[in-house]
């Protein structure tokens, strides 16, 4: 019996041993490779924040005038840059224009044209033809509106669905012409003409030339980092610039 | 028998040289892919999204951690910590790739834009190309290396840690 019993005390001592050891072992390991993770997560979130563009002193100087909307002197402006073909960019347009109506005087909306591809293109001529008859603001309003299906939605609705993508949008832009009233004669043969497409290129190669490397929201000049941003984030961004000034907007219910 | 013995040295040896060449190769392809992807992060959601293959929130989530997960297995294979793991997850990243690439494919596209953020544009057979060998290296690392990876960070660890001294 006792001699049974110390080898088995002795097993248990060695395995105790083993497993403070393997303990001992894996913390070093864990701790070692949980510095070397945290440095690159701290490279990687350096390389982040690079990507946070600010307007350069450029977008002073554009020669394509921009569209405004709100006072001249209102302490916020935010610069948009959308392209209509990327649902985070409507979202974020979306959540630019609650944010002026929520903060009423205190914010300057300028919308510039960006458009990436084609079709795009041609939404942002829509806006300008929309815009020559004196309605940019409400066709801009009623592209991003989603209670009836955003230009994006529609888009995105075409694509699925292997349709014609351009008759599509096409329709959606003459429809809401028609439903804000425009002369539709008028604004089709805009955009049949491509009388807007010089302007709308001109316009996205000095916003280009002014720094803005993609579609994007710019908040006195710094960029809203929109992704997967909601509008709780985007009322909290508006609100911190205005309490730099002084103008707390208040806390949001 | 000595001979054989040289035949079996030179083989580990061949395998070891191999296996830090897979692993710097494709953990350096993941790293480059990470940075550009990074500072660009909403154009990269815009980009996975325009696959149509996820669901909106999905698609959001997929483009807001691939670059975090290529820049981690990345850092992880140049410097060879958990090696295995890392290539089971270099498999799963480029298999998801190419599924997104047959797509593209599929809807006759031939370019894949963004691939590696804006550095530069990979046709689309390129990029399967660089997929597909990826897989067969990460494949070769789980299967054939074991644990003898050279100037890897798990070796040294082994080797300073990993014996019991009684």
């Amino acid at each position: 019996m006792t001699n049974n019993k110390i080898p088995a005390a002795e097993d248990d001592r060695n395995l105790l041993d083993t497993l403070k050891y393997n303990l001992l072992r894996n913390k070093r390991y864990i701790l070692y490779v949980g510095l070397i993770t945290l440095l690159i997560l701290l490279g990687g979130g350096i390389l982040w924040s690079s990507g946070t563009q600010r307007l350069s002193a450029n977008a002073v100087n554009m020669t394509v005038e921009p569209w405004y909307r709100g006072p001249e002197d209102a302490p916020v402006t935010i610069d948009l840059f959308p392209d209509f073909k990327c649902g985070i960019c409507v979202e974020t347009e979306r959540m630019a224009v609650q944010a002026a109506d929520d903060f009423k005087g205190k914010i300057r909306l300028v919308y510039h044209h960006y458009p990436d591809t084609r079709l795009s293109e041609m939404i942002a001529e829509a806006l300008e033809a929309a815009g020559e008859q004196g309605k940019f603001w409400e066709m801009h309003d009623r592209l991003i509106d989603n209670t009836r299906g955003d230009i994006y939605q529609v888009i995105q609705a075409a694509e699925s669905l292997g349709l014609s993508v351009e008759e599509f949008t096409i329709s959606k832009l003459v429809t809401e012409a028609e439903n804000i009233g425009l002369n539709v004669t008028q604004f089709t043969e805009c955009l049949v003409s491509g009388r807007f497409k010089e302007k709308v290129r001109t316009a996205k190669q000095e916003a280009v030339s002014a720094g803005v490397k993609h579609a994007s929201v710019f908040i006195n000049g710094k960029e809203f980092r929109s992704i997967s941003a909601t509008y709780e984030d985007f009322y909290a961004a508006v609100n911190k610039e205005l309490k730099k000034i002084g103008a707390d907007g208040g806390d949001r219910e | 028998m000595q001979m054989v013995g040289t035949e079996n040295n030179n083989r580990v040896t061949l395998v070891r040289y191999l296996g830090l060449l897979i692993r710097l190769v494709t953990g350096g392809v993941f790293i480059v892919s990470s940075m550009s992807k990074l500072p660009m992060q909403s154009r990269f959601v815009e980009v996975v999204q325009s696959f149509h293959l996820l669901p909106y929130p999905l698609t959001v989530a997929y483009g807001l951690v691939l670059p975090w997960v290529e820049l981690l297995v990345g850092c992880y294979l140049v410097l060879g910590i958990l090696v295995k793991p890392g290539a089971i997850i270099t498999i799963l990243m480029c298999i998801s790739f190419l599924i997104a690439n047959i797509s593209s494919v599929i809807r006759g596209e031939y370019y894949c834009p963004d691939c590696f953020g804006e550095l530069f544009a990979l046709s689309v057979t390129q990029a399967m190309t660089i997929d597909i060998l990826i897989i067969i290296g990460a494949a070769v690392l789980l299967f054939v290396t074991k644990k003898i990876e050279l100037l890897s960070f798990d070796s040294w660890f082994r080797g300073k840690y990993g014996s019991r001294k009684s």
